[in-house]
Parts: C-alpha cells; structure tokens; sequence
C-alpha cells in the first residue's frame, strides 16, 4: 500500500499541470455544487424574507382582539401574559391599525395647517421577533418610555418625513388634538408606502380611547408550539386586556407555502449542480483515458517489471483521490471564504434577507461529490490501465 | 539446474474467419543456471512470442513452463506479475524507460512491487546495480538527460537490481551505434557472468549472438 502510494504521488509529480487541471476542474464542479446550493437558499431566502417582514416569521399565529378602552395597566398585563411563549424562543406582540383616518404633519407648519394622511402601526410587544423587521438605523422603540410616544420609520416615511431624531404631530383620534412623537429608528418592513410605526403603551396612556376604533391583533410567533397551547396563551392575554377573541388564532406568516413553493426551485438547482459535477467528472474521465493512451508504454513496462493488477489500479486511484482531496480541500476553503465574507457583502443591508452563512450540507455534498466523481471518472481509466496487454512491453 | 525448462510450448492466434495461426509449435527448450543463449530467426518467426512467454508475460496456454524451479503454467495473472517481479529481468529494445523518473528510480522500480525492502536495502541494491552498469554518478539524470547507449545500461542496471534468475532481452542493441551495442553487450554479459545469473537474447545481430554460450534458431514454430 506504501509504494502504491508512492507511485502514486510520483506520478502527481510526473504530470503536474495534468493534475492541476484535473483538480480544477473537480474544485470548479465542487464549488458549483456550492455556489447553487447558495444561490439556491439566497432565492428562497430573497422571498421568505419578504413573506415573514410582511406576515411573520415561520410559524407565526394570529388572531383578532376586541378590546373596549383599555387601560395601560391592561396592556402591561396583557403583555405579561405572552411571557410563556418566550420559552422555547417565541415572541409576541399587539398591532393595532386604527380605522380613522391617521395624519401627520410638521410641529413647525403654521398653525391650521392640516394634517396629511400618514398610514400608522400601533405597536406593544416584540413585534421585531415575531416580524423580519431589521432595525437599519437609530433603535427599535424603548419598551416603557416615559411619557414621549416613540416611533419607527420604515424607508418610505424616511425619504417622506426623515429620519432618527424627527419630530411630528400626529392625529391617532378623531376627537382629541394631535400629540407629538419623535422617531427613534428607522426599520426596513419591506413596504413601498409610508408607514410609521409608534409605541403603543405611550399612546396609551396620552389617549386611552386610541383602540376603541382601532382593529386590534395579537401576533404569536413559536418555531415549535403547537396552535392549542397558542390558544390558551390568546385567550389569557385577551382576558389580561379586558377583551376576548375575536375568532380562532389563526397561522398567519406564509412561509409553509412558499417553502413548498420553492421545492421545485430547489430540485431544478440541484439538477444544475449534477449537471455541474457529471460534467466534471466526464472531464476527468477524458483525461483519465487521454493519459493512459499516451502513458500505455509506461504501464506495461511498470507490469513487465512486476506491478500486478491491483498495484496499476491502485496506483491511477490513489492519484485521482489526492487530487480529488486537495480539490475539495481547495473548495471548502474557497466555500468558506465566499459564505462567510463574499456573500454577505452581496446583500443590501437595508433588506430582511440574511445571509446564509457556511451551506456546510452542500460543502459536505460537494466534497463527497468531488470525490465521487474523481472515482467514477478514475476507475474506467484505471481498469483499461490494469488491462493493457503486458506483451505489447516487448513490442513498440 | 535448469532456470528455464520449456516442454511443447504452444501459441497461436485467431485470425478473422475462425483461422487460427499457430506461431510456435511445440517449443521445448532448457536453459541452465548461468548460461547465456541467443535465439534467432526471421522477422514473423515468433521469437518475441517466445520471449513474452518465458518472461510470463503472455499465459501459457498449450505444453509447460518452469522458471526458476516452478512450473509456471498455470499460474494467475497476479501471481504471474509477482514471479516476474522476483525472478525475471527484462531489458527491451527500446529502453523502457519510466520518462518521468530518475535512472535511479527506474532502477529502483522493481524493487517497489512485490516483497518490499526496506529503504535502505533497496537503495543499496539501486547503487549496487547502477555500479555495475558503471552510471551511479548519473543516478539523478533523467532519461531525456542521458544518451542511447546510457539509457540502455540503466535498463540492464534495472534488470539485475532484483538479482533475477533470468534476464530476458529483447534485440538489446538494436537501437544503438555498434561501439556502443559492444559496449552495452559486453556489460550486460559480464554482469549476468558474475551473478551467474541465465541470459536469453533474442537478437537478429549475429555479433550478438556469437557472444553467447548457445544460439538456437526458430523456424517455423520450432526450436531448431
């Protein structure tokens, strides 16, 4: 086994650019496999990341609340009342749309200038765990602020009113005057329309009636738990708030059905990463044969002076497996670099999508691949090698 | 003792239309510890068929075959390849040299399959061999780096180095001026001589063959 592998290297040796080009050509076809697995999980990252900014992240619960006028105390049981869907990793929050129509306008407008239409959220909880809402500059809004109504900006209301530190009045009720607020963070909800965001238990206590014409849902997100015990946490934070369910908690986030989507997506990336690698491999093979055509004079000498079979085969193996090794060794670390710091430059960072770290699944694939290619495109070569007629040695 | 003993050797070959074309018929020949034989004949009369034979390249299919004290008739491929290894040198007309390695690895090459040595036995069988064909400062050359006449030393020194009963050589001058065919032959001669190791040549060259002990002729399948 020690001089088959002696042989082996030495004939690394012999034909180096032979063997260069052959472990390009398999780090090339390992790395495909990677580069498609990784565009093919960035794809489907692309549109589960819109679908969980807009409905919630994977699983995400929804039901509506009636709630009457409610107290801040109300609110802050209500929100003690998610606290068991935090085990496990869930969150939970309350978003409210009010049905008026909501305004804002600048504190330095004369005075009668009216409001102008601004789309608004009303938010308690953890709405940025339950939601894909990356925080792109400034902070996501303080969970008791004092008194101040805090607010969140998505781009659109960035380029319409500015940015952290802007300050507005805004119209949340039809029949009181319109309170000031100051934005704290600019989020990306992947919405093309101006929408701000603003704290609702602040709200609250400046404007108790605020939900009493407002569509209240709650929003449970919990990778694992199952609806029933969902349920039950609903219907305790509805009673915590002095409501009730309005209607069964319901799955809200889509991302169950874009997955199954994506399946197809998925199949049609990896029949080009096949493809990808057969093509590797059908280059090896080529080679492979190439080589022994031209090295057949060799062989036979090597078998007159004694290799038998076996040494021939493992010899042209051993090879093909170092330099499938190397390969591979040469697309994990090109995998690894292009995953960890390529890719991430590649991305917007004012999306929800999140880069897909190391697909060590595909580096793994791609390296058994690469070798399984090696072999398959070696062992024909190889067998043609072990049957050369040993007599021709005598004839040239 | 006899190193080769040959008895009704038999080989032919099928031709398109179900012909066969019988080149040797019933080839008996022995050949003793030492000595050195030439066989000759035309071109076509099977001499190198015989050669692959004795040198278990080609598996004997009609009569017997022993080498070294084994019959060797029936043997397998890979235990064909392992005899060959430890009792049989071979020296072709062309060489044969490995182009990518040294001349002391293509020295070394036999001593690289089969039984192995250890490294340092292996590299004092490697000097030893180069010794005697008189190129161990040319251990390093590659075989593009040495001439004609030095690449078919270091095809004998290649032959010997496993201290083989029998050297088989094919036309071993054919390729090469005749000072330097004179000087390769007396050097593979006088290395068989004082290994006492049997020597068979095939050779059309009668220079060649009036240096052996024996000549045999080949004619019409026969040993003559």
């Amino acid at each position: 086994m020690r001089h088959i592998a002696g042989h082996a290297l030495s004939e690394l040796r012999a034909h180096p650019w032979r063997a260069a080009l052959s472990g390009l050509s398999l780090m090339v076809g390992a790395l495909a496999i990677v580069a498609i697995n990784m565009l093919s999980l960035i794809t489907a990252e692309v549109f589960i990341a819109a679908a969980e900014q807009q409905d919630g992240r994977a699983a995400t619960f929804g039901a509506r609340l009636q709630l009457g006028v409610t107290q801040p105390d109300q609110l802050r049981a209500a929100l003690l009342a998610t606290t068991p869907v935090t085990v496990g990793g869930g969150a939970a929050a309350i978003v409210a749309e009010p049905s008026i129509r909501t305004g804002a306008g600048r504190p330095e407008d004369p005075i009668g200038t009216p409001l102008s239409f601004q789309e608004m959220r009303l938010i308690a909880g953890e709405l940025s765990r339950v939601k894909r809402l990356p925080v792109l500059q400034g902070r996501w809004l303080a969970e008791d602020s004092a008194g101040a109504v805090e607010l969140l900006f998505n781009q659109a209301a960035v380029r319409r009113w500015g940015g952290v530190g802007t300050v507005l009045r805004l119209k949340v009720t039809n029949d009181q005057p319109a309170i000031t607020a100051a934005g704290v963070g600019i989020i990306a909800d992947g919405g093309g329309d101006p929408r701000i965001y603003a704290s609702l238990p602040a709200l609250l206590r400046l404007r108790p009636a605020v939900l009493a014409d407002t569509e209240v849902r709650l929003l449970i997100h919990h990778p694992t738990a199952d609806i029933g015990t969902l349920t039950g946490i609903a219907n305790r934070v509805a009673l915590a708030a002095g409501g009730r369910l309005d209607g069964n908690l319901v799955r809200a986030d889509q991302t169950a059905y874009l997955l199954e989507q994506l399946k197809s997506q998925r199949l049609a990336f990896s029949a080009v990463a096949a493809v990808a690698l057969a093509i590797a491999a059908l280059g090896i093979l080529n080679i492979g044969l190439a080589s022994i055509g031209e090295r057949t004079r060799e062989l036979v000498v090597r078998r007159a002076v004694g290799a038998t079979r076996t040494a021939i085969v493992g010899q042209i193996l051993l090879a093909a497996i170092a330099v499938g090794l190397i390969s591979a060794a040469g697309a994990i670390g090109l995998a690894i670099v292009g995953a960890q710091w390529w890719v991430p430059t590649q991305i917007d960072p004012a999306t929800a999508i999140e880069p897909p770290g190391v697909p060590w699944f595909a580096v793994a694939t791609g390296v058994l691949a690469t070798t399984a290619a090696t072999l398959a495109g070696s062992i024909i070569p190889a067998v043609v090698a072990a049957r050369l007629d040993v007599a021709t040695a005598l004839r040239d | 003792m006899n190193v080769i003993e040959a008895d009704g050797l038999c080989h032919g070959v099928w031709l398109p239309g179900r012909q066969r074309l019988d080149i040797l018929r019933g080839v008996e020949l022995a050949v003793a510890e030492g000595e050195s034989v030439a066989i000759t004949g035309r071109s076509g009369s099977g001499k190198t068929t015989l050669l692959a034979l004795l040198g278990l390249l080609t598996p004997v299919g009609e009569g017997t075959l022993a080498i070294a004290g084994r019959n060797v008739t029936n043997l397998s491929d890979r235990n064909r390849a392992l005899w060959r290894n430890e009792h049989i040198g071979f020296v072709f007309q062309s060489y044969s040299l490995v182009r990518h390695l040294s001349a002391y690895r293509n020295v070394e090459l036999p001593l690289r399959y089969g039984e192995g040595l250890h490294y340092r036995q292996r590299a004092q069988r490697v000097e030893s061999a180069l010794d005697s064909v008189g190129l161990r400062d040319r251990a390093r050359s590659k075989p593009r780096q040495l001439s004609g006449g030095e690449q078919q030393r270091v095809a004998i020194a290649r032959a010997l180095v496993r201290h083989p009963a029998v050297i088989l050589a094919d036309e071993p001058t054919g390729a090469l001026d005749v000072d330097t065919a004179s000087t390769v032959l007396r050097t593979l001669r006088t290395a068989c001589r004082e290994r006492r190791t049997t020597l068979v040549v095939v050779t059309h060259d009668p220079q060649v063959a009036q240096g052996m002990d024996r000549v045999v002729r080949l004619m019409d399948g026969r040993l003559a």
